[in-house]
């Protein structure tokens, strides 16, 4: 067998080199939101909430959305807005709310040439609360799973707009995202025992298969993250007036460490992202300092016994009620990037300058936390959010 | 079976929701592009097989030629539909096991599946045949990849996934096949050279 290397090779070497052009060019290599991060904004010109794009590499924001909310006197009502990229890193789902409790959702294309699609979810009746757009998308496809009272989680299909769930076999089971983008993480009160039953949703079927439970001590208004991988969940909990984080897995304590901060009151959460080493747990707090001031920043929880990191972003007066479910957190895809868009949150807490309403990136990628600011445009009339 | 090479697809597939086939409500693991490349890949590996055409310059071009195809189709300077976008993936898998055959020795090939045995009739002929062979399976693939994958069937899904699989082990085995002949070329040199 001998073997003819040309020009027969040479073929063959076009031939490979094509494939691996093809394989590159056709994955996701990477997701976009670790070079560009969307986050909620105001309308320059209007004051109408709004979704904007920044480039990390040119720093510059391009405005993608404007939801335009008509007021009798000011003509302009702040709706919430969330954004996010779908898993497939060409898509951005963006849902804003209506003031009849519906909800608006838009998904836009970016870098394929495809139309934006448009779907309109109703409320479904009189007495059903909104959909909760205060937490992240959870996305396994094209399906999203939306929470909202009386039909959680109800999955929306985002290319034919087809819902299905919401029924009673799915009834109050609340839907959040995990790491890995795919897993559909599961929350389901326990009314009779107290507490709560977590596991995992069939993104195909809707049904909810339990992996375990914690006690009755988890803070209320924070939300548990879950780490398919190895099976972790992680929460905020109370210990009478002490916030800790607990980690569990198989259904046993992995893991008690309190937050505390010498001499100050904490507020964490709601929101919890584990480090992408799955070493540390990242979340947004507000430390009440003397008697009128707030620190706002980021907090990193080393799952051992290393010393809890702040980096402090902004300041405010002092506040019962932080808001901060209205933070909208997130960590890149690369784990090297934390971001917080304080739009909303500043809308919320009015404790808050006009200089703290900003898209704030914290760099973890070495040992110092360097921050960017990029400044959102405050609007002239503050209102509550419709929402 | 399902999540495993959703899993596997999703190291070389964008598995884009937008452009992804659902034949009998299931997913596919690929997009409709990469559906087609590993699709028509098996079914060029399979032709080859049999009746592996010798690469004249004009079957060289022409399989070039559908390389090429996916510049314009992939950078979206032609307009796209999902059978368009499968079919460019289709040409572009029988582009590729066709260059990747052509370093491999001619053993490689099951001549008894031909019409008849190479030495009874003359080699243009046979070649003529095998060429006549391929492209009919190619035209064959072109048709019925998309139909199957339009199906409103979950056994169509099946028989996909099963063939972007099969497909995809047919690239890795040409692959692996071209990078044993250029080590043991390499090899050779340097002895020589030490020699």
């Amino acid at each position: 067998m001998k073997p003819n290397l040309s020009p027969q090779s040479l073929l063959a070497g076009v031939g490979a080199v094509s494939l691996v052009i093809y394989v590159l060019a056709c994955a996701t290599s990477f997701s976009p939101d670790d070079r560009q991060v969307l986050y909620p904004t105001f309308d320059p010109r209007t004051g109408a909430s709004s979704v904007a794009l920044y480039d990390r590499q040119t720093t510059r924001s391009e405005m993608l959305f404007t939801a335009i909310g008509a007021d009798a006197v000011t003509n302009q009502q702040p709706v919430l807005l969330r954004a996010g990229w779908l898993p497939d890193g060409k898509h951005i789902l963006i849902a804003s709310a209506d003031g009849d409790g519906g909800l608006n959702l838009l998904v836009l294309p970016r870098g394929v040439q495809e139309p934006v699609r448009h779907f309109f979810l109703p409320k479904p009746d009189k007495d059903s609360a909104a959909t909760s757009l205060e937490f992240p998308f959870a996305v396994a496809g094209s399906h999203l799973f939306l929470n909202g009272d009386g039909r959680n989680p109800v999955r929306v299909d985002l290319l034919t707009g087809e819902l299905s769930g919401g029924d009673k076999a799915t009834d109050e089971v609340f839907a959040l995202p995990s790491p890995d983008g795919k897993t559909i993480l599961g929350l389901r009160d326990r009314k009779t025992e107290g507490g709560m039953e977590y596991g995992t949703i069939d993104p195909q079927t809707v049904e909810f298969k339990s992996l375990g439970q914690v006690g009755t001590n988890v803070s209320d208004g924070t939300l548990p993250a879950f780490n398919p991988t190895d099976g972790r969940l992680m929460f905020i909990g109370n210990s009478g007036e002490q916030l800790q984080l607990q980690v569990r897995q198989s259904g046993q304590t992995e893991l008690t460490r309190p937050l505390v901060r010498s001499g100050e009151k904490l507020q964490v959460g709601p929101f919890l992202d584990f480090s992408r080493d799955g070493k540390t747990a990242l979340t947004t707090y507000c430390a009440v300092q003397g008697t009128n001031k707030t620190e706002y920043g980021l907090l990193e929880i080393p799952l051992s016994e290393a010393p809890l990191r702040f980096t402090p972003l902004f300041h405010g007066q002092r506040t019962e009620n932080a808001e901060l479910l209205f933070a909208q957190p997130s960590l890149s895809h690369d784990g090297n990037t934390w971001a917080m868009g304080t739009a909303f949150l500043y809308l919320q807490n009015e404790t808050l300058e006009p200089e703290s309403c900003a898209l704030f990136l914290v760099d973890l990628s070495g040992p110092n936390r360097p921050v960017t600011k990029v400044p959102i445009p405050a609007p002239a009339l503050r209102k509550p959010l419709v929402h | 079976m399902q999540d495993l090479l959703r899993h596997v697809f999703g190291w070389v597939c964008g598995q884009n929701p937008a452009h992804t086939w659902m034949p009998g409500g299931e997913v596919l693991p690929l997009c409709q592009r990469c559906t087609g490349v590993y699709a028509g890949a098996l079914v060029a590996g399979l032709l080859h097989l049999a009746w592996r055409p010798v690469p004249t310059p004009g079957w060289r071009w022409l399989n070039g030629a559908f390389l090429l195809f996916m510049l314009p189709s992939g950078l979206y300077w032609i307009p796209q539909n999902p059978e368009l976008r499968c079919d460019s993936g289709i040409l572009f898998g029988f582009g590729l096991v066709a260059f990747l055959w052509l370093t491999l020795p001619v053993e490689s090939a099951i001549y008894d599946l031909r019409f008849t045995r190479p030495l009874e009739i003359p080699a243009q002929r046979v070649n003529r045949k095998s060429q006549i062979v391929n492209l009919a399976g190619l035209f064959a693939t072109l048709v019925l990849v998309p139909l199957l994958a339009e199906n409103g069937e979950a056994v169509a899904a099946g028989i996909l996934m099963v063939a972007c699989a099969g497909g995809a082990l047919a690239l890795v085995a040409l692959l692996l096949a071209n990078a044993w002949l250029l080590l043991r070329w390499l090899a050779r040199r340097v002895s020589a050279r030490a020699a």
